[in-house]
This record gives structure tokens, sequence and C-alpha cells, in this order.
């Protein structure tokens, strides 16, 4: 299986090339879009979160911006992947009802583009950071693990959600929804510390909670990430990893049915 | 032999569920089957050749586009047992399934990855297939802005750039104006020539009788008729007039 995904890496790296191709080249902004959507966003939370309810989202010795950044920057890569990546199949029906490839090809090509993509904009974002005179620390080697095991996360959920689609566009409709709900029960805007004994207990069973904080630990805090709370997140990438294989096993051969 | 098919039994059906969440509560419960099965090929066996060139008969509904989306591994079989050797090279349904918002190159060059070629050789046979598909500098606007049969263009001059063991066309042989028509005509030959296996779909009575001697005809799903081309071209036309009784028959039927 590996073998024969090896022999299509043209195709992969080239549907990379092509996504940002037709993405920045084709928008009279171009490049400068990757910087200014996630600036907007983080704009918008730094000043609702300082002025109109300034408390309980962090303690006030933390610089609230990078904090925010660090967050919402793999967040919005996590959110990429999968609101591009649940409708690869039905986009590239033509492509599938043509051609004999591995349908698998898809999803990884929007899930690897997107990686790439959000790893420049953290490159980006380390440098604006290094210039204003904040310190990062040797912690930020441990970035590469967290980006890879976060866009594992987003991979096998497109997958699975993508192959559902195939069949029952409900996920169309529930995946903005879903995401939002997501966001929103993942400390990303606001500080695990600052919530209710109750909720955090619930977000201990959200598997992005820790990889998100892994992500604060290694950039604002200067620590390594909590190595045994990453467990958890592991073990549910494997176990989705396992589920999606096993629906993709049974409908690849006859997606081009449904298309 | 690199260019050979073999097909055994071979049936393809189409599930049909009376609501989607049907579909997905089956993938997690094998014992579960609520679906209905729509057989749409059944039981269909022959073998090619290396190097044969094979004509596809058959009404429309009759099974053929179905058979060679099989044959070219797009979509899996129901049942039995599809052996093709060697390298594949489809266009079905008028097209390679090129992206609507892709230039020609772009599509060229997306395509032939697929396909597995390298990038220095997607490099160098890209002047030709420019060329051979007579599109000028179209080539390098957005294949929505295509006509049908610059697009049947493009995807013939791609399909044949590099030899493929085995070609199947669906529809598309003789593609675009007269003078194209004569071009691929003679570049089909030339892959001929080569050894290519070639295995298509035609209405084109005269296209038929000239490139092949032998055709498959295809009638409800199932072989009928595997033999000389005049032959199959001669069954074709009875049991297509035979079904034109039959359906006006049916008409008459439903007016009394």
């Amino acid at each position: 299986m590996v073998k024969s995904l090896w022999d299509y890496r043209s195709f992969v790296w080239g549907g990379v090339r092509r996504d940002l191709q037709l993405r920045y080249f084709g928008s009279v902004l171009g490049i400068a879009w990757l910087v200014i959507q996630p600036a907007g966003l983080i704009a918008v939370f730094f000043l609702v979160f300082t002025t109109v309810f300034p408390n309980r989202v962090i303690d006030e010795t933390v610089n609230y911006g990078a904090f925010l950044c660090a967050g919402l920057i793999p967040w919005l890569m996590f959110a990429e992947i999968v609101q591009r990546g649940h409708g690869c199949f039905l986009e590239n029906a033509q492509l599938i009802r043509h051609s004999n490839f591995p349908r698998i090809l898809l999803p990884m090509t929007t899930t690897l583009s997107a990686m790439l993509n959000f790893s420049l904009l953290l490159v980006i974002y380390l440098a604006v950071f290094a210039i204003s005179g904040q310190a990062f620390s040797i912690h930020i080697i441990a970035l590469p693990v967290l980006i890879a095991l976060l866009g594992g996360l987003a991979f096998s959920l497109t997958v699975f959600l993508a192959l559902i689609n195939v069949y029952a566009r409900d996920i169309t409709q529930a995946v903005p929804f879903g995401l939002q709900l997501l966001f929103w029960l993942t400390p990303v805007v606001y500080s695990q510390t600052a919530m209710p004994e109750v909720l955090a207990r619930f977000l201990a069973w959200n598997p992005l909670a820790a990889v998100i904080d892994g992500f604060q630990r290694t950039i604002v805090f200067h620590t390594w990430p909590q190595w045994h709370r990453l467990l958890y997140p592991l073990a549910f990438l494997v176990v989705s990893l396992l589920l999606s294989r096993l629906v993709y096993r049974r409908v690849s051969g006859t997606l081009a049915d449904e298309l | 032999m690199t260019g050979a098919i073999r097909c055994r039994g071979v049936g393809k059906a189409y599930r049909r569920y009376a609501h989607p969440r049907e579909r997905i509560a089956e993938w997690f419960r094998p014992g579960l089957k609520t679906s209905r099965q729509v057989w749409v090929l059944r039981d269909v066996g022959f073998a090619i050749d290396a190097g044969e060139t094979v004509a596809l008969l058959g009404g429309n509904g009759a099974g053929k586009s179905t058979l060679l989306r099989v044959l070219a591994g797009v979509t899996a079989p129901t049942a039995g047992e599809v052996d093709v050797q060697g390298r594949i090279t489809a266009i079905l349904e008028l097209g390679m399934g090129f992206h609507a918002e892709f230039t020609g190159e772009q599509n060229v060059q997306m395509t032939a990855q697929l396909y597995g070629l390298r990038p220095a050789e997607i490099r160098r046979l890209m002047p030709q297939i420019r060329e051979f598909s007579e599109l000028g500098h179209q080539f390098f606007d957005p294949l929505r802005t295509y006509s049908s049969g610059m697009n049947v263009r493009l995807a013939f001059s791609l399909a044949t750039a590099v030899r493929p063991d085995v070609l199947i066309v669906d529809e598309a042989l003789a593609v675009g104006d007269q003078g194209f028509q004569q071009k691929s005509l003679a570049r089909i030959g030339e892959l001929q020539d080569a050894g290519t296996t070639l295995l298509f779909v035609s209405h084109d009575a005269g296209i038929i009788s000239r490139v092949c001697r032998r055709a498959l005809v295809l009638h409800a799903g199932r072989l009928h008729m595997d033999g000389p081309v005049q032959a199959a071209l001669a069954e074709y036309g009875r049991l297509a007039a035979h079904t034109e009784i039959r359906a006006d028959a049916g008409e008459s039927s439903i007016a009394a």
C-alpha cells in the first residue's frame, strides 16, 4: 500500500502545487491571503477577549496575543483540512469516474496542502514574534511532532467524513456547524485553567485539547508539551485511522458508482 | 503477455437502498442486507489477445460503458474476475476527468502524473500533445472554455502520447472534425501496428469495420455474441430492430 502510494508522489505533490496556485495566483491579493485571514481573526479575538470580556480567559502574566496565535493557527489548520477535505470525493467526481488510482490520494493532497500552508504561517508568525522581541525557546523543536499529530487527526476524520459524504450528503450540512462547536469546546481562545472544574473534565474527552495545549506550551510558555497527555490523542488517531481504513476498504472500489 | 485481457464470469450490480442510512448501517453490521441488487452486467466472459482490436456493440443500457469501466479499473466488478496485463489508458464518457478550472496544460500534467509519468517525461511530451490536439493558444485556457470536441481532442492526444499496452475508448474513437478524424484514425493504426490492444465502443459501423475484425455484442447485460465484425454488426442490427418493434408494441398497448 505504502509502496504503491509512493509511486503516485508526483501526482500528490503536483496536486499540492495546483491547490496553492488555484488559491493564490487566481486572486488579486495572492499569497497575502495566507496572512490576512488568520491575522484578521486573531485581531478580532484579541479585541473581544481583552476589552469586551477581559476576565477569566487567561491569567494576567501571559501575553494574550501570543497565546491566541499559538492556539489559533494550529486550529485553523485542522479546520481547513476538514472543511476543504470532507467534499474531496464529490468535488473530484470526474477524476474518479474516469481514472483508476488510489482514491485516498485526494484527501492526502488536501491535508498536505493545508499542513504546508499553515507550517509556513507558523514560521512567519514565529519570525514576527522574534522580531518584536518575544523570545522563544528550544522547545519549539517539538512543533513538527504536534503538527504531524494534528494533521493526522484531521486527515483520519476527513477520510471518514468524505467517504460517508458520498452516500449521505448530510455531512456537508453538519461540518460547518460541527467545526464551530468543536472550536468552542477546545481551549483555543481561552485557557484550560480558566475553566470551571466541570467543564474542564468534559474537555478532557476532546483529543484536540491536549494537542493545542502542546502548541501553547512550546510557543508561549517555553516548556515541553505534556507528553503523557498526548497519548490520548495518539490513541484516538490510531483508532480513527483504523475505522477510516475499514470504511475505505469497503467502498473505495465502487466509489465511482455513486458519483 | 502484456496487453492481454481476460474476463471470467464478470458481473456488475448496483445496490439500491430505500434510504441512504440503510447503506451506512450495512457497512458496520456485516450480516445486515437491506439492499436490492440491480444487475447491469451478468456472467460476461471473454479473452482478448495482446495486440487485438475489438469493438463492443450494443444498444443503450446494454452494459457497454459499465464493462469498459470495470476493465479500466474505475469500478470493481461485483462478481467474477478481470485480468488486464500491462498499462491501461482509458477515455471514458468522452474525456479523462479533466478539471474545469485548470488549463489544458495543467490538466495534461495532472492526468499524466496520475498515469505515473515522470516530470521529465511529461515536459518532453507536452509540446507533442499540444501540437496533436490542435488547440493552439487555447491549450493554456481553462477547460471550462472548451467545447466538448476540444475536450475529447485533448483527451485523445494525451491518451495516445505514450503507447499504452491497452487502450480503452468509449465513443471517442474518431473525434472532432473530419481532418482530426483522419489524424486520430492514423494514430490508432500506428498503435495497432506497435502492438497495443484496443477495445472500443462506437456506433459508427464504418469505423468499426475499418479498424477491427472482431466484435463483442452485449445485450441486456450479457455477452450475446463474440465473433467476426461483419456478422456481429448484422446481429447487432437485428437485435436493434427487434427491440424497436417491441418498444413500439409496448407503447401501443399502453395507449390502448
